[in-house]
């Protein structure tokens, strides 16, 4: 298997080949990811889907666990521009946008661009930094483009933002608001390892020597090709009744406190197609729906008090009959 | 609700309340709907230009004046008439009170109760079909005034409550048809006896039944069970006149009440079965076909005189079964004493025509020759069919035979008769009706009252009866093609175009097989029709049993038709053959002891069936990939769809499978 393959563009009359590519040229990347961070290959692959899918990951978990690896090292086995911003109390939203500077020589204001002009981000401890911040941070995300002194920046292509953020019993910390939580495509956990992957962990090599040592495996430009073919993913009229069944079982059921929204549904669906891509499905199957669904809602359901179900999405997953 | 809503629904309502009396205008008293209109107009005025509600006290005291006003008019507040009354008066007041929907729906409940008065009071298929339109209209106010968003527009609304209507129609068959009826009519109740008694009366004078001969009204249908007999042999006997006193014939009561003697027939092999459908006529004649022999059921009796007669005033529309022999002879040997009864004369009077009885008596060899002499002079001579014959004086039959000569069938029956008795020979007056139009398209010959017709019999030795109509002599068309045939023959109608009265012709009988339907099947559906519609449906005994079975089961059946109709819209489009045939194989498999789980995909279904049971894992994986396929991918290919359904019917999970999750 070769370690680069060249971008194939996606035509209507090839898209057998062009899938099979996609699904190959993806297999290096999940590859390299697999042997940097151990017994994880689950949240990697939402990982790589939600960026392909171009989404926003969000993971929730304790410290230490291997949240920043896992960003740095996707960054790396992509082959895009890293950086990471530490999300602290005092952190002000032109730390990470980027402040106008005055030149004396030149007699005016110059932009200079900040940690966010990157290719992959990685927001960590988002929830220590104050509301304010959080949301410069947000709406940067959402709109691809940051605005200082009346003039737009965009943002470069692709713009993957991962955030860590510590469960919210943490002190310390500001929660985010489900507004905000709703621009996330995903929220993953990462949890701890299992002992034989914890022994490899604790006997193998450093890791962060391990990704600075990785090569990138994919070309920007292949990796804009995958995802401008995730849309093209063919969703059936029965897959759509499966996901319209979710989502107003979500919306009616007493066991939610609010459902699911339509950006949600939408989320959920690009997800899933992102998800068939890397697995060369022809078409979304509900399997690569349930696949993404918890990763999906876990931070935009949020099951009613007394209901008694630490995930709601395997929940809404069990609710549902498949059509 | 904004003040337009109001006023559209009080006058969906008022539309309404206007429409359900219409059909009770004919006998309620003048003030009942002068008071509902000024009602209406008030409550309208209140809606639209802001009058004044009427104040508490003024309401009940017009509620007790309205009473009082029922009461005084009708002597009493039962009944139909009186009670329909009240439910106007009732209507009009409450109309002035209404505030709330809650009003406006005890209205068109009220609207619904007139609207059943009035099928009590007429059951003709026009007001029926008035009366279902009234309903609709009802139903379509009830549900606008009931609908807590802003009226529809009128058509919507109509369409909405017809769809309603229309679910509702099976019920409403089912309920017709099997709901166990009483005896008798139920739709008798408001006839009041003695209103419809147009067409014969029981005595004859000259110009009594050409009062009859314009008359187009119903007189009774008539449908054969073979091939009907022409018309020149359709003699429909009513009554028999024996009693003459030179002006009038008359029954001479202890006579006629006689029943038949079984001796007095002779059979002659011409028989025909028949029903006839009488219109309600107050008395007791059934029209039957010279000669009845018999008749179905104890309703029917005959008498002495051959003719049939109902036990109870045909009050109502009736159905008759009834049996006659054309070629029967009847009172083969009369006794001496009834002879000289059908010879009586008055004492004097009429001096000519016993001149004429004697002269004829004196030229002839027999009987036989006097009748024929007496035919021979009404044909020869310049004896004139006329629907306006000159008016007579004190010696009837003597003008008409010797001065006007003009005349309708009672007076050349009256003068044959007269002369007959004169010549010595038994004679009577039958008066009936003659002959009848087939309605091609319901099968039914229908008399009508301008075919009420006379004629007479006399009595020969050895033949007994014989039927003679003298009319036949001068105007045989009156006997073979019926009234309008001899008045054409007779006073040419120039001036009305051949096809148009055709084309009206045609128009009458579509709408006379209506009627006949309507009379017979829905109006004329009693107990009787109800037993035979079981006993050919094949239940036999136990009526009132199977009656309740099958309106139960009906009805349940029928209102699971419309549950899974109503449903319809909230289930699954119609399934795919393919996904049919996976929900097979799983319900296979669920009996064999692995259910689909909640929310299992069909690959991950496979994969627990193929833990399971191995020896299934390559064809349930490859079925499951097949289906997956072919339900969530583009363009399976062409040949999948054949080979998923194969495989997936010919799937055959057996033994039994331990559980695994």
């Amino acid at each position: 298997m070769s370690g680069k393959l060249v971008a194939a563009p996606v035509t209507g009359a090839d898209t057998a080949r062009a899938r099979a590519d996609h699904a190959l040229s993806a297999a290096p990347v999940l590859e390299a990811l697999d042997g940097i961070i151990l017994g994880k290959s689950r949240e990697l692959r939402l990982a790589l889907a939600c960026l392909l899918a171009r989404g926003h990951l969000l993971i929730e978990d304790l410290p230490g666990v291997g949240k920043t690896t896992l960003a740095h090292a996707l960054a790396r086995v992509l082959g895009l521009r890293f950086q990471r911003i530490q999300f602290t109390s005092d952190l002000l939203p032109a730390d990470i946008l980027g402040v106008s500077v005055y030149h004396p020589e030149r007699r005016g204001f110059e932009f200079q661009p900040g940690p966010i002009f990157a290719q992959l981000v990685l927001a960590d401890e988002i929830n220590r930094a104050t509301p304010k911040t959080q949301s410069a941070l947000l709406e940067a995300m959402e709109e691809q483009q940051v605005t200082a002194d009346g003039v737009t920046h965009p943002l470069p292509e692709p713009f993957f933002v991962v955030a860590t953020r510590n469960p919210t019993e943490q002190t310390g910390t500001f929660a985010l608001p489900e507004s905000q939580l709703d621009r996330f495509l995903m929220q993953i956990r990462l949890g701890y390892p299992d002992p034989v992957q914890e022994r490899a962990l604790l006997t193998g090599i450093d890791r962060r020597s391990l990704i600075n040592q990785q090569a990138a495996t994919l070309e920007p430009e292949h990796l804009r090709v995958l995802q401008q073919a995730v849309p093209a993913v063919h969703v059936s009229d029965a897959l759509l009744d499966y996901l319209q069944a979710l989502l107003a079982h979500s919306r009616d059921s007493r066991d939610y406190v609010a459902g699911l929204s339509p950006r949600g549904g939408l989320g959920l669906l690009r997800a899933a197609q992102a998800w068939a891509l890397l697995h060369g499905h022809a078409g979304v199957h509900p399997d690569d729906l349930q696949a993404v669904l918890p990763a999906v809602v876990a931070h935009r359901l949020v099951a009613r008090a007394g209901t008694g179900d630490a995930d709601p999405g395997r929940a809404l997953i069990e609710a549902v009959p498949v059509p | 609700m904004s003040r337009a809503e109001t006023t559209a629904r009080l006058g969906w309502v008022t539309g309404v309340i206007a429409a359900a009396t219409l059909p009770h205008l004919g006998h309620l008293p003048p003030w009942v709907p002068l008071l509902l209109a000024a009602c209406i107009l008030w409550r309208l005025g209140v809606a639209t230009r802001g009058l004044p509600v009427p104040p508490g006290w003024v309401r009940i005291g017009l509620a007790f004046a309205c009473f009082l006003g029922v009461l005084a008019t009708y002597g009493t507040i039962n009944g139909l008439h009186p009670g329909s009354a009240l439910l106007v008066v009732m209507m009009a007041l409450k109309l002035l009170e209404t505030r709330r929907p809650r009003d406006l729906v005890v209205l068109l409940l009220i609207a619904y109760f007139l609207v059943f008065a009035g099928f009590l009071n007429n059951q003709s298929l026009p007001w029926g079909v008035y009366l279902l339109a009234v309903a609709w209209l009802t139903t379509a106010a009830l549900q606008q005034a009931t609908r807590p968003r802003a009226p529809l527009p009128a058509a919507e609304a109509l369409a909405l409550s017809g769809r309603l209507l229309v679910g509702a129609i099976p019920v409403m068959l089912i309920l017709f048809l099997l709901f166990p009826r009483l005896p008798g009519p139920l739709w008798g109740i408001g006839a009041s006896p003695g209103s419809a008694t147009t067409g014969l009366s029981e005595e004859m004078s000259p110009g009594d039944i050409t009062e009859l001969g314009l008359s187009e009204e119903l007189a009774f249908r008539a449908r054969f069970d073979t091939a009907p007999p022409r018309n020149s042999e359709l003699y429909w006997r009513a009554l028999v006149l024996d009693e003459f006193n030179g002006r009038t014939w008359r029954r001479s009561r202890p006579r006629s009440q006689m029943p038949l003697q079984a001796d007095q027939l002779v059979p002659g092999g011409r028989v025909i079965d028949y029903d006839i459908v009488i219109e309600p006529h107050g008395r007791h004649w059934v029209f039957a076909l010279d000669v009845p022999v018999g008749a179905g059921g104890d309703e029917v009796i005959q008498a002495a005189d051959l003719r049939l007669a109902t036990v109870r005033p045909v009050n109502e529309r009736r159905t008759l079964r009834l049996t006659s022999d054309l070629a029967a002879a009847a009172d083969l040997a009369l006794p001496r004493r009834d002879q000289e009864h059908y010879l009586r004369l008055p004492p004097e009077g009429n001096p000519r025509s016993r001149a004429l009885a004697q002269e004829l008596r004196a030229g002839s060899a027999d009987d036989d020759g006097v009748i024929q002499a007496l035919l021979t002079r009404f044909r020869q001579e310049s004896f004139y069919y006329t629907l306006l014959p000159p008016p007579l004086g004190r010696h009837p039959v003597d003008e008409f035979l010797f001065d006007t000569r003009e005349g309708f069938c009672e007076h050349y029956a009256s003068a044959f008769a007269t002369v007959m008795r004169a010549a010595g020979i038994p004679a009577r007056v039958v008066l009936g009706y003659q002959g009848g139009e087939l309605n091609p398209l319901s099968g039914y010959h229908v008399i009508r009252q301008s075919d009420a017709h006379a004629w007479t019999e006399v009595w020969l030795a050895d033949q007994g009866w014989i039927r003679i109509d003298p009319v036949a002599a001068v105007a045989p068309y009156r006997v073979s093609d019926g009234l309008m045939g001899a008045l054409r023959a007779g006073e040419a109608r120039a001036g009305r175009s051949v096809q148009a009265m055709q084309w009206r012709r045609q128009a009458a009988r579509v709408w006379d097989a209506a009627n006949t339907w309507w009379n017979t099947s829905v109006v004329g559906y009693d107990d009787a029709s109800q037993r035979r519609l079981l006993e050919r449906l094949g239940f036999e005994g136990q009526h009132a049993r199977t009656l309740v079975i099958l309106l139960a089961a009906g009805l349940a059946a029928s209102l699971l038709v419309l549950a899974l109709v109503l449903a319809r819209g909230l289930l699954p489009k119609r399934r795919d053959p393919v996904v049919l045939a996976w929900a097979q194989l799983c319900a296979r498999l669920a009996r064999r002891g692995l259910p689909l789980q909640p929310g299992e995909t069909p690959r991950a279904f496979a994969e627990r069936v193929a833990a399971a049971r191995p020896e299934l894992a390559v064809r349930t994986r490859a079925l499951a990939r097949q289906y997956q396929q072919l339900r969530y991918e583009p363009d399976p290919a062409p040949d999948l769809r054949e080979r998923f359904l194969s495989g997936a019917r010919r799937f055959r999970p057996g033994g039994w499978s331990r559980a695994v999750r």
